[in-house]
């Protein structure tokens, strides 16, 4: 374990670990005392040290101004998506725009703001230097996660100084978890419940490849909201407001809460004890785990209303489903594997320890995708539509819900006035028809259209989303056939500027000098490119227009020039550029990789060691 | 424009065979994923992006009777149903039926599963129909080929009606 090169993490709201593959096997990271689950949660120090994990959680009841948790529900949000959480956070949160017109969420801790994409960063090495430090990994999140949180997440991985190689989903990581020795195919559905978050995934498995074929959930729901249930009744039999900040008893109520509703799985009745001897706080009531049903039944019936939201767009009943996986610390709830049960008419599994089954999923995807191994496949969905603001402020949605990705989908624009040159457009994402109930992801703005009368120009707009689901914009517009040049601001998050900031700021990495560390990855990669370039002229440069081909020599001749110079941006410009003239070669070559894989095989089975 | 069929390897023709085509897409999916050449060059990368994206569309397409109807007839140089939007001529007296009976079952939920299982008989049989049809498409240089273009799109639309009744149904 000392020599991990790449791990799967399970980045919680509540709990963070990670996992890795040796010899085939999945195995999670453990501490010497055999502790895999690493708290998500962060303590700030007067003496500057900060710490993350149990060590920090245990500062929580003692300064609870200085401890913060439940970072994961910041991610990729704003100020207004936080509304209804604010109350029960202990932190100062505020919202600064940037000069850009960006709004980045930052919370004052210790005299400090951090950004959400810090604080998970912090969670993030600490799970990082537990593993033996690996350089790359995959890093799952709940499959309803947006855009903006996505790429929040990602911009933490690499802030921890990690090369985030995928990003996905906790209910596939679960599914791919349960999956190994099941050979099998069927109808799997993913209950995943987790400490902030609710899933639901259902999937398709067939010769190896799991199939989503439809995902709901909601990112407000999740084990936090039961302990919120019982702090409220508890509250009000105190006779507090919750509202009026105060940390100190937020944090006890919250601790206590907690600890009544683990010990309410295994016992009929459970005590909440909270104690305070500085504020002569003693207080006790016993909660009997009917009533504690009775709180979170509303809650239990929205997800299972998700639930059947996804079968029906998987165009399911619940009785088609063979396999029901429960994932979360939450399915421990024993009236949630009831519920969860009689919806779907049998049984779920509950081998995999449901803390665990996420971070083994995601270290399988990160072993598929480093190892070469071909015996099973992902394919997943983009959660929620993405589209374009037209007249009125309605959504066109351009990428349907449930689409397997990568996904694509184009549309055409033209001018408004004459020698128009540049077109600005607003993304959104969500499933609601006007854009004042969808998400605002940001901007996108189209320059560098060829001067024509209005109305004349015919700019087609490809929206892709990405194996980690998230979206990239090309534009052309096709009578001149120019290459519109597409900016997108983005509306809340960081910049690939400030990111690669934060990484040079990290004490760690500014030892080793980041930039000296950058520009050999990024050497490396552009020789390979090169390398790989010419295997595929020899294999298919006659099929290129004399055109392609010249586009390819000069493009490695700028390459070669910036892999002589120090100049980080240079080389990066240069790589993109190559990977852009090349990108004909490699799509012949592609095709020709599916050609040769299908021949021969037509008359044999399609079996997944024949492919 | 991509051919859907061409793309998944597929012969251009309306009734296929499902197993045919989820096997199909998987082998052409795990071909070009991007997951398996992520450690690729940046190229093969990208290429594997729109290529998978590509499969993905294809994929769609055919899966789905009406698109893939559609797409036949675009690939024969069009007009589509959804650009020629005439309905068969018998369809406006069941149009009318269809939406009273709606109106009959509105507030008797128990009625509601049957009802809309007549409709979605009512969509195979009209998917069946344009089945046949497209089994017996002359050769183009025939002059009954046209008529019986506008016949499957006029069928086509009439399925698409129905479609959004049994939307509608759930709507409520």
């Amino acid at each position: 374990m000392n020599s991990l090169q790449v791990v799967g993490i399970d980045l919680g709201t509540t709990y963070s670990l990670a996992a890795y593959v040796e010899n085939g096997r999945a195995m999670v990271v453990r501490d010497t005392h055999g502790v895999a689950l690493i708290p998500s949660c962060i303590s700030f120090h007067e003496d500057g040290t900060v710490l993350v994990g149990s060590a920090a959680k245990a500062r929580a009841l003692l300064d609870p101004e200085h401890t913060i948790f439940s970072i994961k529900r910041l991610m990729g949000r704003n100020l207004a998506d936080l509304k209804k959480e604010l109350e029960l956070i202990p932190h100062q949160i505020v919202e600064r725009e940037t000069a850009d017109g960006r709004k980045v969420l930052h919370v004052n801790i210790a005299g400090r703001e951090y950004t959400p994409e810090e604080l998970s960063a912090m969670i993030l090495k600490e799970v990082r230097r537990r593993a033996g430090n690996p350089s790359k990994a995959v890093i799952t999140v709940p499959a309803y996660f947006d855009d903006s949180q996505r790429q929040a997440t990602r911009d933490a991985g690499r802030i921890a100084g990690l090369d985030v190689l995928r990003i996905v989903n906790e209910p596939t990581a679960a599914a791919l978890a349960y999956g190994l020795d099941r050979r099998g195919q069927g109808i799997i559905a993913v209950y995943d419940l987790g400490g902030g978050t609710f899933d639901c995934s259902i999937l398709s498995l067939s010769e190896g490849v799991f199939k989503v074929l439809a995902t709901h959930g909601d990112t407000y729901l999740g084990g936090d909201d039961f302990d919120r249930l019982l702090m409220k009744a508890v509250a009000a039999d105190m006779g507090v407001d919750l509202s009026h900040k105060d940390p100190e008893l937020l944090q006890h109520l919250r601790d206590a809460a907690e600890r009544t509703k683990i010990a309410l799985s295994l016992a009929e009745n459970a005590e909440l004890k909270v104690e305070i001897p500085t504020r002569a706080l003693h207080y006790t009531r016993t909660f009997s785990r009917s009533e504690f049903e009775q709180m979170i039944q509303p809650l239990i019936e929205r997800s299972l209303e998700r639930c059947q939201s996804a079968l029906r767009d998987a165009q399911l009943t619940p009785s088609q489903v063979d396999e029901v996986v429960l994932v979360g610390g939450s399915t421990r709830i024993p009236y949630v594997r009831r519920r969860v049960g009689e919806f779907f008419g049998k049984t779920p599994h509950t081998e995999l320890n449901p803390d665990e089954v996420v971070a083994l999923g995601a270290a399988i995807q990160a072993d598929i995708l480093t190892s070469g191994r071909r015996d099973m496949l992902l394919l997943d969905v983009v959660p929620l539509s993405l589209g374009i603001e037209t007249l009125g402020g309605v959504v066109d949605k351009i990428i349907h819900r449930n689409s397997t990705v990568p996904a694509r989908g184009v549309t055409r624009y033209t001018t408004a006035v004459d020698n128009q040159t540049a077109i600005l457009l607003n993304i959104y994402q969500g499933e609601r028809e006007l854009t004042k109930d969808c998400r605002f992801l940001g901007t996108l703005k189209l320059a560098g259209i060829p001067p024509m009368p209005a109305q004349f120009p015919q700019v087609d707009v490809t929206f892709l989303v990405n194996h980690d689901g998230i979206l990239t914009v090309t534009a052309k517009e096709q009578r001149s056939g120019a290459e519109a040049q597409v900016t997108i601001q983005p509306a809340h998050g960081l910049t690939r500027e400030e990111i690669e900031k934060l990484v040079e700021q990290s004490i760690e990495y500014a030892q080793q000098d980041f930039t000296a560390r950058r520009l050999i990855e990024l050497r490396n990669k552009a020789e390979a490119d090169i390398r790989h370039t010419h295997k595929g002229l020899a294999e298919a440069g006659d099929q290129l227009t004399p055109q392609q081909r010249d586009a390819i020599v000069t493009a490695e001749e700028e390459l070669r020039a910036a892999i002589r110079s120090d100049d980080l941006s240079a080389l990066q410009q240069a790589i993109d550029r190559f990977a852009q003239v090349t990108n004909p070669l490699a799509t012949i070559i592609m095709n020709e990789v599916i050609k040769k894989r299908l021949s021969g095989i037509a008359e044999r089975e399609l079996k997944p060691e024949n492919i | 424009m991509m051919d859907a069929f061409r793309r998944l390897g597929l012969p251009r023709r309306f009734t296929i065979d499902r197993g045919q085509l989820e096997k199909a897409y998987l082998t052409h999916s795990r071909a070009v994923h991007p997951d398996y050449h992520l450690t690729g060059a940046s190229a093969e990368l990208h290429a594997s992006l729109e290529l998978s994206a590509e499969i993905n569309e294809a994929y769609n397409t055919l899966r789905d009777p009406f698109r893939r109807a559609e797409h036949l007839l675009r690939l024969e140089g069009g007009p589509t149903a959804s650009e020629q939007k005439q309905l068969p001529a018998a369809f406006l007296a069941e149009m009318l039926e269809a939406r009273e009976e709606i109106e009959q079952v509105r507030g008797h939920p128990e009625k509601l599963e049957g009802l809309e299982a007549r409709f979605r008989q009512r969509y195979e049989s009209l998917m069946n129909d344009i089945a046949t049809i497209f089994e017996q498409l002359e050769n183009p240089d025939s002059p009954r080929r046209a008529n019986q273009l506008a016949q499957i799109r006029s069928l086509l639309n009439a399925a698409q009606y129905i479609r959004g009744l049994i939307r509608d149904l759930h709507a409520e």
